[in-house]
């Protein structure tokens, strides 16, 4: 299994087991054999690049471990931490617009370059719900129709909507079942029986499974998946469209 | 395992489904898949208005027994009132819990836990020995003009020493809002509401006690899965786990729950 929303380093608001040990062992404990690992660290930092250090080190010392650098295309060196990213072998680079700072409507220039690289472009939409985010620190969702927008007016990317909410998919399911370079992560989808509707939707062939650890459990994240959903909608979710896309041995 | 915080598909989540008996199948089928074996129950009437009149709580409540008597006993329904009128709501109480069999009190959004409106509501909790559960949320975007606050839900605790107070929301009151009611010992809290969270409820059972702590999943505006899990992943013992999914709301609720 695939884990394709993992992170590392601290957050600010409450304490969370970050350490790379802690939160690969916390992932693999329900089954996971593979993690996108991510830098918190860089999320609230000036130059969001100097946290990928801890995760390429990862993804170097543990085979289970890919790094999936964080990219903040604003910065006046970006396309040298991209470059880094290919030499390093990370497949996937994660943008985080609300933190950074910038417009996925003005993104069109540097998508072009993340997709000349042939690097699949992670866009988060959420890491906390904003009820729940420090009253000094309240950062807004990126708007997850804007993702599929992008993906649309780049068909040469393969570009993932991170953590959006169900509602948020279920309304999006016709758009992205029309664009075969978008696919969503599972990690924020909640509700009583939310994967199954997104299943029922068409879209088994487009998620991708994350726990969103260390910042959610990942027993929860595993919950919603083999609860809810038939054997081979779980497979693909689980496992077969992440390691198509990451090009992963079957 | 009983979970302490359920709506009817009746009042929320788009779900497709047929009368009484449809939402009974979807709801219940939904949760034994994840182990829930009883379930307590508040409908919030089918329009959810945050402050219901007389006769939306009674369609409300009546569509709630209605539920019970269609699952078997699997739902245990409390009784939905709106503070601002206080007459009306403990009337009833009266009809909901001492003649209907109900189990427990479900306030929500229409006042604040600390508006002396909630009194007579409380002290008819006390002589009908039933558990009020409180929604209460702390929400960096603002809460509603009658959304309690935890500290509200404390004021309504010391008011109340002898009411049994189930706050709902851990995930939602936050690690701060734990702390306004650490001191109140006849405040519980359920863990629903909000995201899973890494280390919430290890700190509501430091902070609190697991004696506490009950599990509630706020279905089907979440998933009864994903909220277990909250309970089944934390770093705390097997024995205070037991007692956040059964034990716990077991001890406040009635005996004619049987549980």
């Amino acid at each position: 299994m695939i884990d394709t929303c993992v992170w590392t380093g601290h957050w600010g608001s409450f304490a969370i087991p970050g350490q790379v040990h802690e939160v690969v062992d916390s992932v693999t404990e329900v089954g996971v054999t593979v993690l996108l690992l991510s830098p918190l660290d860089g999320v609230w930092a000036h130059n969001a690049h100097r946290a990928n250090d801890i995760v390429y080190a990862a993804a170097t010392a543990d085979e289970r471990v890919l790094a999936a650098p964080v990219i903040d295309p604003t910065m006046a060196t970006w396309e040298d931490e991209i470059r880094r990213a290919v030499d390093e072998g990370a497949r996937v680079v994660r943008w985080l617009p609300s933190y950074c700072g910038f417009e996925l409507a003005a993104a069109d220039d540097w998508t072009r370059v993340t997709g000349a690289a042939s690097r699949i472009l992670w866009v988060q939409t959420r890491l906390e719900d904003p009820r729940r985010q420090h009253p000094r620190a309240v950062v807004p969702d990126t708007v997850a129709a804007e993702v599929v927008d992008l993906a649309r007016r780049h068909p040469q990317v393969t570009v993932v909507v991170g953590g959006a909410t169900w509602k948020n998919l279920l309304d999006l399911a016709p758009a992205i079942l029309g664009l075969p370079n978008c696919y969503a992560d599972t990690s924020q989808v909640d509700g009583m029986d939310s994967l199954l509707r997104l299943v029922d939707a068409g879209l088994a062939t487009r998620l991708l499974y994350g726990s969103h650890a260390p910042l959610f459990m990942p027993l929860a994240a595993m919950a919603r998946v083999i609860i809810d959903v038939d054997a081979d909608s779980a497979h693909l979710i689980l496992n077969q469209n992440a390691s198509q896309l990451l090009r992963l041995p079957q | 395992m009983i979970d302490a915080h359920v709506h009817p598909l009746d009042n929320f989540g788009g779900f497709d489904f047929d009368g009484v008996a449809g939402d009974v199948d979807r709801l219940r089928g939904a949760a034994r898949r994840a182990g829930i074996t009883r379930a307590c129950l508040f409908s919030l009437h089918s329009t959810t208005p945050r402050d219901p009149t007389a006769d939306e709580f009674r369609a409300a409540n009546d569509y709630a027994l209605a539920m019970r008597d269609a699952s078997d006993g699997f739902f245990l329904p409390f009784c939905y009132v709106s503070p601002t009128t206080p007459e009306a709501a403990v009337a009833e109480i009266d009809r909901c819990v001492a003649g209907a069999g109900m189990v427990g009190i479900k306030l929500w959004v229409a006042q604040r836990a600390s508006d002396p409106r909630l009194d007579p509501i409380m002290e008819r909790s006390v002589d009908l020995g039933v558990p009020v559960l409180q929604h209460a949320w702390r929400k960096t975007t603002g809460n509603l003009s009658g959304e309690s606050t935890p500290a509200d839900v404390a004021d309504m605790g010391r008011r109340h020493p002898r009411a049994r107070i189930i706050m709902a929301h851990l995930n939602g009151c936050n690690p701060r809002g734990v702390e306004d009611v650490r001191a109140c010992d006849n405040v519980y809290v359920d863990t629903s509401g909000g995201d899973p969270e890494t280390g919430m409820v290890e700190l509501a059972v430091e902070r609190l006690g697991a004696h506490r702590v009950v599990y509630g999943s706020d279905a089907p505006i979440r998933h009864f899965g994903v909220t277990l899990a909250k309970v089944l992943g934390a770093r705390i013992s097997d024995a205070d786990k037991r007692r956040i999914l059964w034990d716990n709301l077991k001890s406040l609720l009635p005996e004619r729950a049987r549980l």
